[in-house]
């Protein structure tokens, strides 16, 4: 059986939002979903039900194709406006994305976030990519707020964007400080482009003796360009074990093909105090 | 001291105003739309600049910890142009439903149009339409007309008096407001309108009752602090601090929670900042390949 996303959200937001909020809110969904336009509601739900964060450590929603959705980031209007939107789509399945994208276009900065954050449980949601201008509107906003809903935890987005629009989505994440493991199918997309745009991020912050993320050099490493395997041997001595981390898991995907790797990885593993840096390059050795 | 700030056009400030105002206690600013210096030629320039007063100026605001709110209205200077008039009022509703939407506002007389009127009656349904309070904007010329003519309208069309806030007085017509039971307003500014030292005089003779101070800090010379030094002022003429408080924090709260849109308990939390929520650390040890 479908993985009830409306339910989900019904059950987290009984104990989150104000009760008279609640009842605001059911009536706005019954009106939705017998036809009404959602744009009235839209604006006034954080009014109703409160703005603040979720609060639910560890829940995730699962999309139609499966996709798992984790709500770390999301707050009460967030959840309320994902059930106004699929009360929408109850009355309109194929005119659903659509809608979310026209309410987008119309919201302030919380509308915005709730839009994108339904795209991903909408009808079509895997092949129609009739929201995709609100996808590419949030990659230009500066509101940090718009641009993460729209690519962190959110399979619409890394689904339906185009590849150059994508890697730029990726350096984004980075460069504003989110974590790239929050982009959805990551590993799949990330191609040599990618990891060149990565690699010269990271060697424009070293010149700047900036502090790199290391979340980056795994990534790189899946399409390594010339030098990298050098620059992460290097990185097996940082002194701040999550780059030592970061470089063994990267060297983990070059081992097989470089063999000037494997004796770096022994002699660092040899020496590894750090229980995860120590995991993290056995796990690469074992990968040679 | 806190203030609330409740007639600031920062869409012409630099994002530094903003820490400066911060920084002298301003915890809450409410934005009005008026026009930009310059008329505008079509109804899509108004609403990119309704939704920079909703999101943009808000995030900006937020970075210093400021609560943002706006007011949204045809202006009554560009009430007069054709070009925009009647489509800005079509759009209006839609924003007049948004979160931090508090007030219809600037709307008024500026010279005294028929246009004008038309415009400020309709805006005033408008408000009482959507349950909002009214920021009404007076005449800089023909002042004591102008606002006598503003009373009388809002008299005659029985929108309530304690939920227009009469802007822009002056010596002369704060004696026209004083019994109405409207909220009277003052933008101090370094050389127009209304200064400090006359500021202290106005409220030492007419009380501090639904007296709401501004800075307008527009496009034009002005200043952002204008509150915070009037507020010193007071101190200085002898001014209780709770008087103080009442003027700059109070009263605008006061007026402005009358739309019901702005709880007073939600302004002691600063406003959340992106990406505040995720929990998760961005640094994930070893994870991912």
């Amino acid at each position: 059986m479908a993985f009830d996303v409306d339910g989900a959200l019904a059950e987290l937001l009984r104990s989150r939002a104000r009760p008279e909020g609640l009842t605001w809110l059911e009536q706005v969904i019954a009106d939705v979903a017998a036809g009404a336009d959602p744009e009235v509601a839209f604006p006034a739900v954080g009014r109703h039900v409160g703005r603040g964060g979720l609060d639910v450590p560890g829940a995730t929603l699962t999309t139609a194709t499966g996709e798992v959705v984790p709500l770390a980031a999301w707050r009460v209007d967030d959840a309320a406006r994902v059930r106004v939107l699929l009360a929408a789509a109850r009355h309109d399945a194929a005119g659903a994305l659509a809608t979310a994208a026209r309410l987008y276009a119309q919201g302030d900065a919380r509308e915005r976030t709730g839009a994108l954050r339904a795209l991903p449980f909408l009808p079509g949601a895997a092949d129609d990519a009739a929201a995709l201008p609100a996808v590419l509107d949030a990659m230009r906003v500066t509101q940090g707020e718009i641009f993460e809903a729209a690519i962190c935890d959110n399979p619409y987005g890394s689904r339906h964007l185009p590849q150059l629009e994508w890697r730029k989505a990726v350096l984004k994440a980075l460069f504003v400080g989110l974590s790239i493991h929050r982009i959805p199918g990551l590993d799949d997309r990330a191609d040599a482009d990618l990891a060149q745009s990565l690699c010269d991020f990271a060697a424009e912050r070293e010149a700047a003796t900036r502090a790199v993320p290391p979340e980056l050099w795994p990534l790189a490493a899946r399409h390594a360009p010339p030098g990298l395997a050098a620059k992460l041997i290097g990185y097996l001595e940082h002194p701040n074990p999550v780059h030592r981390a970061a470089a063994a898991t990267a060297l983990g995907h070059v081992v097989a093909t470089d063999a000037r790797v494997r004796p770096f990885l022994t002699d660092r593993a040899e020496r590894e105090r750090d229980d995860v840096v120590a995991a993290a390059l056995r796990g690469a050795l074992a990968r040679g | 001291m806190r203030i609330f700030e409740p007639h600031a056009h920062m869409f012409s400030r630099i994002t530094d105003d903003y820490e400066t105002m911060a920084l002298a206690g301003v915890e809450a600013i409410l934005e009005p739309a008026f026009w930009l210096g310059q008329p505008r030629t079509h109804v899509g320039t108004f609403l990119d600049y309704f939704d920079t007063l909703l999101g943009w100026e808000r995030y900006r605001a937020a970075q210093y910890g400021i609560h943002h709110f706006c007011a949204i209205a045809l202006n009554p200077k560009e009430a007069n142009d054709d070009r925009v008039n009647a489509g800005v009022i079509e759009a209006m509703p839609r924003y007049l439903e948004k979160d931090g939407v508090l007030a219809v506002g600037e709307i008024g007389y500026d010279d005294m149009t028929e246009r004008e009127e038309k415009f400020f009656a309709a805006q005033l349904d408008l408000a009482r339409k959507h349950d909002l309070p009214a920021l009404i904007h007076t005449p800089h010329r023909d002042k004591k007309r102008g606002v006598q003519r503003t009373l009388d309208l809002i008299r005659d069309v029985g929108f309530p008096m304690e939920r227009a806030l009469v802007d822009h007085n002056n010596e002369e017509t704060v004696t026209l407001c004083a019994d109405t039971g409207c909220y009277i307003g003052f933008s101090i500014y370094p050389d127009t309108k209304m200064d400090e030292a006359r500021m202290v005089s106005i409220l030492q003779r007419w009380g501090t009752d639904r007296m709401v101070l501004n800075s307008a800090c527009d496009w034009g010379k002005s200043d952002p602090l204008k509150v915070a030094r009037t507020a010193h002022r007071m101190k200085r003429g002898g001014f209780p601090a709770a008087e103080v408080d009442k003027v700059v924090w109070h009263n605008p709260i006061a007026f402005f929670a009358q739309s019901g849109r702005l709880n007073p308990a939600d302004l002691d939390a600063r406003p959340v900042l992106d990406g505040e929520l995720w929990q998760g650390n961005s640094i994930l040890r070893g994870q991912g390949g």
